[in-house]
């Protein structure tokens, strides 16, 4: 399979950050790279990706998005994975 | 010392202008820093370059390359002079502009040590002459680039040793992917003390930079573990290697260029 055919992750999957993945708050733009594929954050997926330790599940930080913004949680849910998926397929999160 | 006196001590040694911009003293001493054996560190700026005694020319990037030095000893100490000129002061401070760091220009990685610290000196200094020079050169790097730069630069090489960490471990070259670990940690501590204010990145002077910003991410305590490896097992390299290079994810995730 590869990194473009990788499915966005289920609600138990635990996603971490690599060593190797850069992140850099540039004057507020959050700017996430691994070599030389970069992926700009909005406000919402930069919160995703500090969330993001290795130890939570995709629920979880699903659910802690619920609870800070005012949306429910198949939308939180569905957020999550889909910027997961894309930070799995530049290299930026493993599981 | 009265400025009186230090002027007349400059004076004495034929190492004062007739006219100079002005006249500070920096570095660890003036900093609370110093011991018996540190020297002071004078800053003369001239109008035209300097052409008296001197004993060395520091490298800058700045035109036309270096600054002269002089140094002599006053009652035991050490005293190092560096001239610049008013011109040269332009160029630097224009050159560590916000345009060119917004432009993507990594022009930090030219300043050489001597300019960092001069720009840094600045912001503590003891003035001895030209007050009003001196304010508004202080103000001019305050509100500089500066801080950003050398962030960025010491971000770049954070990530350099990064990449070579957890390369040298997969080899299996445990040694020195432990010491690319630690280059790396220095590299974030440094960058988040330059975004910080402590942008004068001197290794010596680390703990004491970490001790005065007092970081809420970085408290002393805790960098002090890392810096003098005081977790690190050598039967488990690699468990060292990998919280040291996840700390320095979190802490270059808190600058904000």
């Amino acid at each position: 399979m590869t990194a473009e055919e990788m499915p966005d992750p289920t609600a138990a999957a635990v996603p971490s950050r690599p060593l190797h993945a850069r992140m850099r708050n540039f004057k507020g733009t959050v700017l996430v790279s691994v070599d030389s594929d970069v992926l700009e954050l909005s406000e919402t997926a930069a919160v995703i990706w500090r969330l993001i330790d290795g130890r939570r599940t995709v629920d979880d930080i699903a659910l802690l998005l619920v609870q800070q913004y005012d949306i429910d949680t198949p939308t939180a849910l569905a957020d999550v994975a889909e910027l997961l998926g894309r930070l799995a397929r530049m290299g930026a999160v493993v599981y | 010392m009265k400025p009186a006196e230090c002027l007349s001590i400059l004076s004495e040694r034929a190492a004062l202008p007739p006219d100079p911009v002005a006249v500070y003293l920096a570095g660890s001493l003036v900093r609370g820093w110093g011991n018996e054996k540190s020297d002071l560190d004078v800053y003369v700026i001239v109008p035209t370059q300097w052409t008296g005694d001197q004993v060395s020319q520091a490298r800058v990037w700045v035109r036309p390359g270096f600054v002269p030095v002089q140094a002599f000893y006053v009652g035991g100490r050490r005293w190092d002079v560096e001239y610049w000129t008013d011109s040269q002061v332009d160029e630097l401070i224009d050159y560590v502009g916000w345009d060119r760091f917004e432009a993507g220009a990594s022009t930090a990685s030219v300043l050489t040590n001597t300019e960092i610290a001069f720009a840094r000196g600045l912001g503590y200094c003891k003035p001895v002459d030209g007050a009003d020079w001196i304010g508004r050169r202080r103000e001019q790097i305050a509100n500089s680039a500066i801080k950003s730069l050398v962030a960025a630069n010491l971000l770049d090489r954070l990530d350099a040793f990064t990449e070579d960490a957890v390369g040298l471990l997969a080899a299996g070259e445990e040694a020195s992917a432990v010491l690319a670990a630690r280059y790396a940690f220095t590299s974030a501590v440094d960058a988040l003390m330059a975004r910080r204010g402590e942008f004068d990145s001197q290794g010596k002077w680390r703990a004491r930079r970490v001790a005065t910003v007092a970081a809420r991410e970085v408290p002393f305590q805790e960098y002090w573990a890392v810096e003098s490896m005081r977790d690190y097992d050598p039967a488990h390299p690699e468990t060292w290697i990998h919280d040291v290079l996840r700390r320095c994810q979190q802490i270059a995730e808190v600058i904000e260029l």
